[in-house]
Order: structure tokens, then sequence, then C-alpha cells
């Protein structure tokens, strides 16, 4: 994988909002650069968010420059664009102009997602204690990088995005198929190919809704193209029917909501309950940072246009939506080596203030800390030890 | 590397501050997520234990050299007057207060001897000593 978040130098005032916004301290600024640590990024959009220097970005790609090299171009639309709408009228208008960019089909996959709803609900209740879904690239990795003693209580399904580009790709089986997925937020755009590089993903490219946006725009106009969209789909991507509580399944939105209940979970301390559905995002997926309204208003649009939405199910095999999720350790230093160097880490904590103020270019003691021990950094970078020798 | 932590009898509202902490701490080392799973809730375990059945006491945790976990938990009293009966799967003499917060199902020793590589306890009215180690 690339770098996610790109960041330039130009313009950066080094205030630290990254990286004490960071949910997985992440972030360090050394020499006055700002260093994103690829191995604990989730893909969240936090500090993209706080940057007031607007200097954090994730790159697109440009449709003008790969379309031409596919003789049928598919775009994937997410579910939570229904949240963009005032009607389903103009769901079906923005789905005309999407074709009008050039693409041969629009798909969507609320129907999978729909599948999958009901399938976690199934299978969490048939099966011993809690699960946890999936539906969330950002939450998955957060539960990985962590969490790693719940990465095991998973759900093993794929993404219904990635189940949607398989299925196109089997259905156009021999033809040279491009295939975009419209994302609302970073996480769904380091599934695919590029710009990130995920090599294994059946989806080729990612791209912004708000990148897209301005084009669709301007090719707006009152042709339709009607997209059957499925009623659990959408109730399941905007935490809705999740949020059955005669179902024992928990929901929790918000990085920080999620992280308190993955506390919880840790300690075994959730028992009555047989689901836990996490969302990165305020409302679920309707809170993707990319799309262009708001998901205050965006859960009313959803709600309001529920009569279009079907009932009826598809199918899927065992083998088109259940995965192996393989937790990646890269832990290289052997025992008596990591033992001399947490030993080393604890020698200098013991040295620095534990204010966890972040002056330093670290988000806490304790990575300024590893820092020192792995050599990035002198301990004069505490600001705090400086002003009290004074 | 060693840590002292003390915990206050009934302090509900703090409980699990250390056991947190201790997690933590082991998340940084970077202990392996199957035995981290099992001192968390082993450590939590006797930690609650601490504040709904003690007097109040403290936890000390250390990882040696070979990175072998300790956990000892030392508590000045009342002790528990019949060891084999608390150590049985749903025996609990915790209060209502405690039960309201969700604690006192009884479950508590019996989990922690199945997380733990080694147990020990002994307990007179003097107190109840707790030794655990993972491995």
């Amino acid at each position: 994988m690339k770098p996610v978040v790109k960041y330039s130098e130009k313009k950066c005032v080094q205030c630290i909002k990254c990286l004490k916004s960071c949910p997985t301290d992440a972030i360090s600024i050394v020499d006055h650069y700002v260093h994103i640590n690829e191995e604990q990024c989730i893909y969240c959009d936090v500090c993209i968010k706080e940057c007031p220097s607007r200097i954090l970005k994730v790159d697109n790609v440009h449709m003008s420059e790969t379309m031409h090299q596919h003789d049928y171009n598919v775009a994937l639309i997410p579910t939570s664009l229904l949240s963009d709408m005032k009607s389903y009228d103009e769901f079906s208008k923005i789905c005309a102009a999407i074709l009008k960019l050039g693409f041969n089909e629009v798909v969507q996959y609320s129907d999978i997602e729909g599948f999958l709803y009901k399938k976690a609900i199934e299978e969490s209740h048939q099966k011993e204690g809690i699960w946890l879904t999936s539906f969330c690239p950002t939450i998955n990795r957060l539960i990985e990088k962590k969490y790693p003693t719940l990465y095991d209580r998973i759900l093993p399904y794929n993404y219904p995005v990635e189940i949607a580009a398989k299925r196109i790709r089997q259905r156009l089986v021999g033809r040279n198929v491009g295939i975009y997925s419209l994302c609302e937020c970073v996480g769904k755009m380091t599934l695919a190919k590029y710009p990130f590089g995920n090599e294994n993903s059946n989806i080729d490219y990612a791209m912004t809704i708000s990148h897209v946006f301005p084009k669709i725009n301007k090719l707006k106009s009152n042709d339709k193209h009607v997209l059957k969209m499925n009623k659990y789909g959408v109730k399941s991507s905007v935490e809705d029917l999740f949020g059955n509580r005669s179902l024992s399944v928990v929901r929790v939105e918000g990085l920080n909501q999620t992280k308190s209940l993955l506390e919880l979970l840790e300690f075994d301390r959730i028992q009555h309950v047989d689901l836990v559905a996490m969302y990165a995002c305020y409302q679920g997926c309707i809170g993707g940072y990319y799309l262009w309204s708001n998901p205050f208003e965006g859960c009313y649009n959803i709600e309001s246009m529920m009569t279009h939405y079907h009932e009826e199910m598809i199918a899927l095999d065992e083998q088109e939506y259940r995965i192996q999720r393989e937790f990646s350790s890269h832990e290289i230093k052997s025992m008596k080596e990591r033992m001399d160097w947490f030993m080393q880490v604890n020698e200098v904590l013991e040295c620095l203030p534990q204010y966890d103020c972040g002056a330093c270019g670290f988000a806490n003691c304790r990575s300024l800390a590893q820092g020192i021990v792995d050599g990035k950094v002198n301990i004069d970078v505490c600001r705090v030890r400086k002003g009290e020798k004074k | 590397m060693k840590k002292k932590y003390t915990v206050e009898k009934d302090n509900y509202e703090d409980a699990g501050q250390a056991s947190r902490d201790i997690k933590k701490t082991l998340k940084a080392f970077g202990l392996d997520p199957k035995t981290l799973k099992r001192v968390s809730i082993a450590c939590y375990e006797a930690e609650i234990n601490l504040v709904i059945h003690s007097d109040g006491g403290t936890i000390l945790f250390e990882i040696d050299q070979n990175g072998i976990i300790h956990l000892s938990f030392d508590d000045v009293g009342p002790g528990i007057p019949d060891i084999e009966k608390a150590m049985t799967p749903g025996w609990s003499t915790a209060s209502p207060k405690a039960r309201e917060f969700g604690f006192g199902a009884g479950m508590g020793l019996d989990n922690m001897k199945n997380c733990a590589t080694t147990f020990h306890i002994e307990s007179s009215s003097e107190g109840t000593h707790l030794k655990m180690t993972f491995v």
C-alpha cells in the first residue's frame, strides 16, 4: 500500500492539531516535518478534517486519464449517496449524469449490504459469544492495530463494494472492464487498486464523491436513470436497523465511542449482546467526509424516500462473501530485543513529565520516549523539561 | 519493569483504572494478542474483586526479564472464609450495590484461574494474597 494521507510541507504551521487528534497516535512532527506512520494509520479522516492549513489530503484517480484504457467502464455508487438527495427523482437524475461522465453502467450494492446485514444478525445469534461487524474498513483497521485481542471476533465477511466489483468482473468476464468506486470516505478508497495500491482488489479505481461531484452536477439534466435500492441495505448503512434493541445488537458511531466500547469488550465486560455494529462516522456511512451534504439532514433525506426502496433479497454463495482475515504481525525483534527496547523506553519515560502535551511533536510522552530510544529525536525536544530546568 | 497501583474499597467509579493502565502498557510492550486477552480479563476481574470484596489493597504488575507477566493482588482484609466455595462458578457474596454496577456474577476466581498460567491464592482475616503469572 502507498501512503494514504498526503502531506505537503508548504504552508504547514506545525500547530500539532493533526498529531493530537489522531486516534492511533500515528503522527509525529520531527524536524518541522509531519510524519504519518503508515503501519499505525487506520485511514480515518480525522487529521484531514482537523488540519487548519488544509494541507493533509488524499489522492484521487482522474477518470479522464484512465477511462479510455478500458472498453467498458462501470461506476459503483455507495448507498450513502442517497442522503445527499432531496428526492428519488433527484437521485435518478444524478445516476443519469454519472452515466454521462462516460460510464457504460452505474451499479449500486445496497442489495449486498442488505444480505450481509441480515446474515450478520443471523450468524451472531447462532454462534456463541459476541461478534463484531465489519462494514467499515477504518473500524476493522482500528481493531487490528489497537485492539488485536478482538480481531478474531470480526465476522469474516468481505466488504459489500468489493463483492459487487467481483460480481461485475464475473459477469463481464473476457472484457476489459474498468471498475470505479465513488467513495464517501478515505477508508473505502483504500479498498481499491488505485490510487493506493491494494493490488488484490477487484475495484480498479477509487475517487471521492466530492472530487467528481462538480462534473456530475454540470451534466445533470432531466434525464433519469432509475436504480433499485434495497431497503435493508439502505438501513444497514445508516445504522437504523442495527439500532433495533430487541435483536440484542449494539450499534455505536464515532471513533471515540467505538474505542470506549472496544475497551470494555477487551475486559469481557459486554455480555448480553450478540452483535456489535460499529461506524467510524456519525450516523454511519452517511457521515462520510466526502459526501457534499451533511448527515444531520441526510438521515431525513434517506428516510423520506423509504417507499422507493424494495425488499427483495438476493442470495449470495458463501464463497462470494466470506473471507479469511489474517492478522498481520510485523514483529521482527526477538523477545530479548523487545524486552531491552521496552526497558529503555520506560527509563526515558520516567524522565519525561508525562503530561502528554504534544508540544515536542509526539502525541504523548510514551511516543516521544520511543522516538528517543529509536534515535529519531533528542530528549531536548521536550519543552516542559526545558522550562523546568530554567 | 514493575508498577504498583492502589485500589480503594467501594470506589466503583474508578474501578478498572489499574487494569486499563496495565493493558495499555502491555500493548506498548507488544504482547501477543492471545496472552494480552488472558491478562486483561484476569486482571480486571481481580481488580474488581478488590473494590467489591476487600477493604482495599494494592496491585503489583511486573514484566520480568523473560517476558513473563506477574500480577499480585494484596488486600488488608477481611479475607475469604471458604476459598473452595469462592472458586465455584456462580458462587457470589457481592453486595446489591456491586450487582447494580453489573459486577458480582460469581465467575471471577474461576475465570481468573482459567486465564492464568499459574494461579495461587491464600487468605486469612488479615488479607487475601493472589498471585498469577502469564506466559
